[in-house]
């Protein structure tokens, strides 16, 4: 028995949720299953979220049923993708104008800056999913002592390579944008670039490692 | 050849949207009101892939820098070329050195402008529409300014009658007084939400605010309250997702949606009715009546009937026994 | 087209309404009809007004003004611009635009919603203005 569901998020979207912890094992998961998904019939994009998955359509389906069983049938099969993806060493300048908000993190954590730092810079995140904005990775792999809020008060516009974060998720923007994360330091890296094949720099499964160059207070 | 003499902020080339790299977290864009869009295009014998001007808020205005044809379709704007009203639909001539004015909308938000094969822009990534946040595509990534030359793709006309045409078709027609009816599909969340907050959502009108934008419309109403809390992981969004942030205020993703979120999900505008939200402004009331597959799957269907009955329309009076050149 | 029964019809509202000359333009044409002086001599105190003809440039049916095309609706005695749309005639849901030939105000009873026309039938008057 599968606790799944598959409901609709546009008249030819729709987004397959099944229960299971927030982990890097069941993200691959979906990662195959996005995989196999997208070579199905009258699939336009097989996308995966965090440990969930899109399918864009090609036609508005007349009832769900079949897609839903085909879609637990995989889930059920458990067929994983481990990938070890590429590892992309970013430069980054913490804190100073690039990172507005580092002083405020070493504050909500209990944390000096010079620990958020190292903190921050110790793993190798892994990509679970890219999306939001063109390029935008979403990270797993934050150590849950740098845990913190979102701002209450969102900056309207944020330049793209700017490194932020929020409850426990990390990521560098791609583009410019608004944002509510804190923001602790800023990276020179095209994440997105249309005249590149492909545009993406980076896919689910490869890696980021943030190296300092620079701290700021 | 078109030169912007004067435009408002915002003002892009857009056709019907980049798909395909969804994948990599890059939105549609394209037309907020593809229904104009095409109308404008198929008035010109362009095709679907043609991409055209679109122009928020108005006034604008433009010069004809040679003797062509172009068509305009969308909100009510007050259209004049050489001085002379123009139908809210129009295709036709206009000579070396007129004018095309678009003074303050009175009903819509938005106008296309059209021109002979399309705006000749370079297609990226499979589409000539301007990708705003990522700044490419269109005209040189970016919003028009004045100044800026738009050349035709063919530099043929289309056979127009010499006072012009223009079409009509119900299916096409703006909404009356401001009133957007919208269909949607209950979305993931849906079930979660108070009962009082479904039944509210489903029979009462939500304002259009000021909020709003290619990325889309928040709306102002009865408050949704959900019986469940709770983070969600994010996952996949489109345009037409009707998003319940924790205020209780529906918010609409539109063009350039972006292609993940987190919010709650109570429905899901179907497809053939987003146009509508192109055309909506402060001031206008969206109501959401609630469909299924099977009438979202008509929908679509009826509405690529029309445009092909149009179509259809336009090339039988083209037919030579008919000509009126 | 227009026909000889057009300027019979036309040349009838001239005497019954002591106009000295009318003239007609078409896309690609142009008819200039004149009371003989004899006649003219009868309303001697008419006024000399041009009057110029709207023709229906399609065979169709006839939509007015300020339905769905966002323009206002079309009254008798309305100030219009040369080139300016006073009507339709549809073809389905094609709409061939009757524009004014010239500048000034709109006299006489407009067509009446969804009749049948032919290319050349003259459907508004406008008095040009001076």
């Amino acid at each position: 028995m599968v606790n799944s569901s598959l409901t609709p998020i546009g008249s030819r979207a729709v987004l397959y949720q099944a229960e299971c912890p927030f982990d890097l094992e069941h993200q691959r998961r979906f990662w195959a299953m996005a995989d196999t998904a997208a070579e199905w019939a009258g699939v336009r994009e097989a996308v995966p979220g965090m440990t969930n998955l899109t399918l864009l359509l090609d036609r508005v389906p007349l009832e769900l049923d079949d897609l839903s069983d085909r879609l637990d049938a995989l889930w059920r099969s458990g067929v994983s993708k481990p990938v070890e993806g590429k590892l992309l060493k970013v430069d980054i300048c913490y804190g100073g104008k690039g990172g507005p908000h580092l002083g405020d993190v070493a504050e909500m954590t209990g944390l000096s800056i010079d620990e958020v730092v190292q903190l921050h810079s110790a793993p190798d995140y892994t990509v679970y999913a890219v999306g939001s904005h063109a390029g935008y990775c979403y990270l797993g792999g934050l150590d849950p002592r740098l845990e913190t809020p979102r701002r209450k008060v969102p900056l309207t516009r944020l330049p793209g390579g700017s490194l932020s974060l929020a409850g426990l998720q990390t990521g560098v923007s791609a583009s410019a944008g608004p944002s509510g994360w804190n923001t602790i330091g800023s990276a020179d890296v095209r994440f997105f670039d249309p005249f590149r094949t492909p545009a993406s720099l980076l896919k689910p499964g490869d890696r980021i490692r943030f190296c300092p160059v620079k701290v700021a207070a | 050849m078109i030169r912007v003499i004067s435009i408002p902020p915002l003002a892009t080339v857009q056709d019907l949207g980049r798909d395909g790299h969804w994948f990599e977290g890059l939105g549609r864009a394209g037309a907020m009101d593809p229904v104009s869009h095409r109308i404008a295009n198929i008035l010109l014998g362009n095709s679907t892939s043609a991409a055209t001007v679109e122009i928020p808020l108005t006034p604008a205005r433009f010069r004809f820098e040679t003797t062509q044809a172009f068509a305009i379709a969308g909100a009510v704007c007050g259209a004049k070329l050489d001085g002379r009203k123009l139908p809210r639909v129009f295709a036709g001539m206009a000579k070396a050195g007129d004018e095309l004015e678009f003074g303050p909308i009175s009903a819509g938000a938005r106008v296309y402008l059209a021109l002979p094969g399309g705006i000749d822009v370079p297609t990226v990534l499979g589409s000539r529409s301007t990708q705003l946040r990522e700044a490419f595509g269109g005209h040189e990534g970016r919003v028009l300014n004045p100044g800026d030359l738009l050349n035709p793709v063919t530099h043929s006309d289309p056979a127009l009658p010499p006072s012009g045409l223009s079409l009509d078709l119900p299916e096409f027609r703006l909404p009356k007084e401001g009133e957007i009816h919208l269909r949607a599909l209950p979305s993931t969340e849906h079930d979660t939400f108070d009962p009082d907050a479904l039944q509210k959502f489903w029979s009462e009108p939500f304002d259009v605010t000021r909020q709003n934008d290619r990325q889309g419309h928040r709306l102002s109403g009865p408050e949704l309250t959900r019986t469940s809390t709770g983070e969600l992981r994010s996952h996949g969004i489109v345009p037409g997702i009707v998003q319940v942030p924790s205020g209780g205020q529906p918010i609409i993703q539109l063009a350039d949606s972006a292609t993940m979120g987190g919010y709650p999900k109570i429905a899901a505008v179907i497809e053939p009715d987003l146009w509508r939200m192109g055309q909506a402004r402060p001031g206008d009331t969206i109501c959401f009546h609630k469909v299924g597959f099977a009438e979202a799957a008509r929908a679509t269907d009826d509405q690529e009937a029309a445009f092909a009955q149009a179509k259809q329309a336009l090339a039988n009076v083209r037919e030579p026994e008919l000509s009126w050149a | 087209m227009l026909t000889l029964e057009h300027m019979n019809e036309l040349a009838g509202t001239m005497i019954a309404n002591g106009i000295a000359s009318l003239e007609v333009k078409g896309n690609d044409y142009a008819l200039r009809l004149e009371r003989s002086p004899d006649a003219a001599s009868i309303t001697a105190d008419a006024p000399g007004l041009d009057l110029m003809t709207a023709l229906s440039p399609a065979d169709g049916v006839f939509h007015p003004r300020g339905e769905a095309d966002g323009l206002p609706v079309l009254h008798s005695g309305a100030q219009v611009v040369e080139g300016e749309p006073l009507g339709y005639i549809g073809i389905g849901p094609v709409r061939f635009l009757c524009v004014s030939p010239t500048s000034g105000q709109v006299i006489g009873t407009l067509p009446v919603k969804g009749i049948t026309v032919s290319a050349g039938d003259p459907l508004f008057t406008v008095e040009p203005r001076s």
